[in-house]
């Protein structure tokens, strides 16, 4: 379980990052510092984790990349969801949605 | 590439220089916020790596970056990298070889459609497989289109073409009505032959080869309906077989194939080849179609009760017909063609394959030891790789890289060597056969499976060893210390080479021992100083009285030859491949079971041959056609059939057929090998060569026991026959090369076995060494210390050769066991001693023992010439 600075689960960083572009295009820097505000510091990404899974999901062509300018005005690699990558967010949610049912039902059986 | 690494760099400093401004934003100085971020982001090298890592599509450019790294290191270390490639194109080269002859002989494919889908017919006669049929069986066969789609005989022969003042001896076959439509070929020109050819009666019709129509026809299309003279008669050509097929016959050429059917026109008593006993045609077959093979064995089963007295004379001998009738069918392949040379050299060729794959093996832990060695003395640099954040499965997969290029390296070198020692087998294995053994698509893809196969298996565990520590400890300990990345694998790679070895010395010396007692058979009869030469005067003097006479005198006109010291004549000649055998009874009883060998010789042929006469006489000029019949037997024959010992004036008769009966027993020979050195004594029956029948007497061989030279006496002896025979092939030759041509599967074995028990040895030796030089140089401090002690230089060697002994003991233990096993798949391969020979065993052992106290010698003496003072100094 994610626990403040804790590790993620296998395959759930993967998760977070489609879900975090979705919106946009954004460079890894803010994709981590998105995950750590929306999940109140709860989730902390390391670059050790975070840069290596950018790479993959590019390389998978779950992910789009290109080069621009950030806001203050440095040159930046930008990372947008691609069709694919929309289509496997979307399973990869449902999925996820699934799971926590269970687990919370689970959990929420009187002993 | 470098692409990709620039802008990982910019990627991952924009990170950085991001993380900066928003501490710098958040109050903090520069110099504190750079260093924070730097902090934060940890190692970037490491980062780096993973993200190369995610990249799969990276791993082709990888592994050009990790060949590219190994090439450089191999040419850093060119004696390393000398000895494992030469150890590798050994092993490799060796097994390359020989796959090529056994992709040759044992599987190559015959070019026709669908090779895979032929089969061909085998018999069980009780248990002895055949597979051969007469002309009517494959008659009747090829009738039964709810079995065979089509199904052809075929038997190589050769056929005299053209006129009689210019015949050329072509290399031909005769075949079935069905063989070409079984085969399935298109002709490049003109028909092949079919059914309505093979019908008595039928005009002769010939197909001739693509490359014959190309030699001599230069492809005209007339050559299509030209006629040409084969064996005397009027015969025409109808078509031409595509390029590339040569028959069926693996290693034969076919230029010319004709009908069965028309050896009775073109032989004299062609007829009887074509009779229900004459059974020396090969089957080649497509099955029904939809039909399975065990659907075609069960209808087989079902019908060849009806076939099989078609295949038996009704004059036969009961037991034997009855033997033939009980007979049963099995299919094999049929689609990679048919030799002679597949009985016998199936076993050999495997067992070679089975040598030449430990030869691999004992190359494979050479190199293994070496890359250890070596793995040590980049012990350093591997761990700065580990340090700066190369994974641990990087670091492997470049070092299996470095090990495929060195068996790449090595591979290249040993198919350089298979190309010629491919052509040296075949030569070996026979010297009329023809075939390609170069490199083709199986040899090369056969080499690469055992090459990757080496590479892994001499480059995995090496890796994972010179990996398995953390960074820090390695980068800490210096190189002598840690010399655990040897550990106990490379003495264990020593013992398995010496067992392995063992096994290879074994497998020579029970081979070359096997070489040795059958050339020192005694055979029963002279053979050194004996010229042979083969004469076949049926064709050119067909009249019976003529050629008899002919025969005759060329005998009286040899023996006055200069240099001729005794001649005579037979029409078999011993141990040649080929003989005749007949079933005998003895005034009126018939042998036991079997035939026995029968020998026609001219008066003189004991005397020549060198074969005492026992008792009796030899035979005269007077014992012709005219004369009673007489027969002289050898002492195994009368041991068996004439047990009370007056074996003269007995009446000997040969039960099958009209000819040879009432003969008397006029004397008795000396035992000899008739047919084979390996043979025990066997009945043989002797009869006079005048009292042939006639259609059967004009051919034979004559032996001449030379005082002097061989060349000018052959030289005479063709220059009294050409002018009397003329356009018939002639030509002479020493009984001696025939004895050694009948041990040829021996000398292969021998030699070959020889030769790979030697390398392996040499092979185990260097690596014994290596090891024990490594250790020594590991351990000169310790033995410093030792000397220092007091320790003397004899208790240095040793303790240095106990070391090595020790490695040759357990890898003795090994082998002894492992080769009592395998020496039995070999045992009908030998001759004269078991495959447990307790000798040959003792003797490779003491070889291999003196072997590897030589090979840890050096070292020994080396470790003993340690001066403590340096040593210690080194410490």
């Amino acid at each position: 379980m994610p626990t403040p600075k804790g590790d993620l689960l296998q395959g759930t960083l993967d998760l977070l990052i489609l879900k975090t572009v979705a919106l946009g295009p954004l460079h890894g820097y803010l994709i981590a510092q998105r995950i750590r505000q929306i999940s109140k510091e709860v989730l902390q990404v390391r670059q050790g984790s975070l840069y290596p899974a950018l790479h993959r999901l590019e390389e998978r062509g779950l992910l789009d990349a290109e080069w621009g300018t950030t806001e203050t005005g440095r040159e930046a690699k930008f990372y947008k969801l691609s069709r694919k990558g929309r289509a496997q967010l979307d399973r990869e949610t449902a999925t996820w949605d699934q799971m926590a049912r269970a687990i919370y039902a689970i959990l929420q059986t009187a002993e | 590439m470098n692409n990709h690494e620039s802008k990982l760099d910019r990627e991952l400093h924009a990170h950085v220089a991001q993380q900066v401004e928003d501490y710098v934003a958040a109050g903090m100085s520069r110099q504190e916020a750079e260093r924070r971020a730097r902090l934060d982001f940890g190692g970037v090298e490491q980062v780096k790596e993973e993200c190369r890592e995610a990249r799969s599509t990276a791993w082709l450019s990888e592994i050009a970056r990790d060949l590219r790294y190994g090439a450089r290191t191999l040419r850093k270390n060119p004696g390393f990298t000398a000895v494992a490639v030469l150890s590798i194109a050994l092993g490799i080269g060796a097994n390359a070889a020989i796959f090529s002859v056994v992709e040759a002989l044992l599987l190559r494919w015959l070019p026709v459609p669908s090779p895979q889908k032929l089969v061909q017919v085998n018999m069980f006669v009780k248990d002895h497989l055949t597979d051969s049929f007469s002309y009517p069986v494959i008659r009747a066969f090829a009738a039964r289109k709810d079995v065979f789609a089509n199904l052809g005989g075929y038997s190589g022969n050769p056929f005299t073409v053209g006129p009689p003042d210019a015949p050329v001896l072509t290399p031909g076959a005769w075949v079935s009505g069905g063989y070409f439509a079984a085969l399935e070929l298109r002709p490049e020109a003109g028909r092949l032959l079919g059914p309505a050819d093979d019908e008595p009666g039928a005009p002769i019709a010939a197909v001739i080869s693509d490359g014959y129509w190309e030699r001599i026809y230069h492809r005209d299309p007339r050559a299509i309906g030209a006629a040409i003279l084969v064996e005397g008669h009027p015969v025409t050509i109808v078509g031409v077989t595509p390029p590339g097929f040569t028959g069926a016959v693996v290693g034969e050429t076919v230029d010319l194939t004709l009908p069965l059917q028309a050896l009775a026109q073109l032989n004299p008593g062609g007829n009887a080849s074509l009779g229900p006993e004459s059974r020396w045609n090969r089957t080649i077959a497509r099955l029904a179609p939809g039909l399975t093979e065990e659907q075609a064995l069960a209808r087989l089963k079902v019908i060849w009760p009806t076939i099989a007295p078609l295949g038996v004379s009704p004059q036969a001998p009961a037991n034997f017909r009855e033997r033939f009738l009980n007979s049963y069918l099995v299919l094999t392949s049929g689609g990679a063609g048919w030799t002679p040379l597949r009985n016998q050299y199936t076993k050999p060729l495997y067992v070679l394959m089975t040598i030449s794959a430990l030869v691999l093996l004992v190359a494979c832990a050479n190199v293994a030891n070496l890359l250890l060695a070596r793995a040590t003395a980049r012990q350093r640099e591997i761990a700065i790789r580990l340090a700066i954040g190369a994974s641990r499965g990087r670091v492997i997969r470049q070092l299996l890289a470095e090990s495929t290029l060195l068996a790449s390296l090595g591979a290249a070198l040993g198919l350089f060597f298979a190309q010629f020692g491919g052509a040296l087998l075949v030569g070996m294995v026979s010297s009329t056969i023809h075939l390609e053994t170069g490199m083709n698509g199986a040899v090369l893809g056969f080499t690469m499976a055992v090459t990757i196969g080496a590479a892994l298996l001499f480059g995995i565990a090496p890796a994972f060893r010179a990996t398995g520590f953390g960074p820090g400890e390695a980068l800490k300990s210096s190189e002598r210390n840690t010399g655990g990345a040897r550990g106990r694998l490379a003495p264990a790679l020593v013992s398995a080479q010496v067992a392995l070895s063992l096994l290879l010395l074994i497998a020579a010396g029970l081979f070359v021992r096997t070489l040795r007692n059958l050339e020192n058979v005694d055979p029963g009869f002279r053979h050194s100083g004996i010229l042979m030469l083969d004469f076949n005067a049926r064709r050119v003097i067909p009249n019976d009285t003529q050629r008899i006479a002919f025969v005759r005198e060329s005998l009286a006109a040899i023996s006055q030859l200069r240099g001729a010291a005794s001649v005579a004549l037979s029409n078999y000649t011993p141990i040649s491949g080929g003989y005749w055998s007949q079933q005998v009874s003895v005034n009126g009883t018939q042998a036991p079971e079997g035939d026995y060998p029968f020998l026609a010789v001219s008066p003189g042929y004991f005397d020549t041959m060198q074969m005492s006469l026992l008792n009796g006489r030899d035979f005269t000029m007077r014992d012709d056609l005219t004369a009673p019949p007489v027969v002289i037997v050898n002492e195994e024959f009368v041991r068996r059939f004439i047990p009370d010992g007056h074996p003269l004036g007995q009446i000997v008769s040969a039960v099958e057929g009209k000819d040879f009966k009432g003969m008397q027993l006029v004397g008795v020979v000396r035992n000899s090998h008739a047919l084979s050195l390996r043979d025990g004594p066997r009945p043989c029956v002797y009869v006079p060569y005048f009292q042939l029948p006639p259609a059967r007497a004009g051919f034979g061989t004559f032996e001449i026991f030379v005082n002097g030279s061989f060349s000018d006496v052959s030289n005479q002896v063709l220059d009294v026959l050409r002018p009397r025979l003329p356009g018939s092939p002639l030509s002479t030759r020493a009984f001696t090369a025939q004895i050694e041509n009948s041990m040829r599967r021996e000398r292969l074995m021998a030699r070959l076995a020889g030769f790979f028990g030697t390398l392996g040895l040499l092979l185990a030796a260097v690596g014994l060494y290596g090891l024990l030089a490594y250790t020594v140089t590991r351990r000169t401090g310790e033995i410093g210390i030792r000397m220092a002690l007091g320790a003397q230089r004899a208790q240095v060697v040793r303790m240095v050769l106990g070391g090595a002994l020790r490695l040759v003991a357990i890898g003795i233990a090994i082998g002894l066991p492992a080769a009592w096993w395998a020496s039995r798949l070999v045992g009908t391969m030998l001759y004269g001693l078991t495959a447990t020979d307790p000798s040959t065993i003792a003797l490779c052992v003491a070889t291999l023992s003196v072997v590897a106290l030589v090979a840890g010698f050096l070292p020994a003496r080396r470790a003993s010439r340690v001066d403590p003072m340096v040593a210690l100094r080194y410490e």
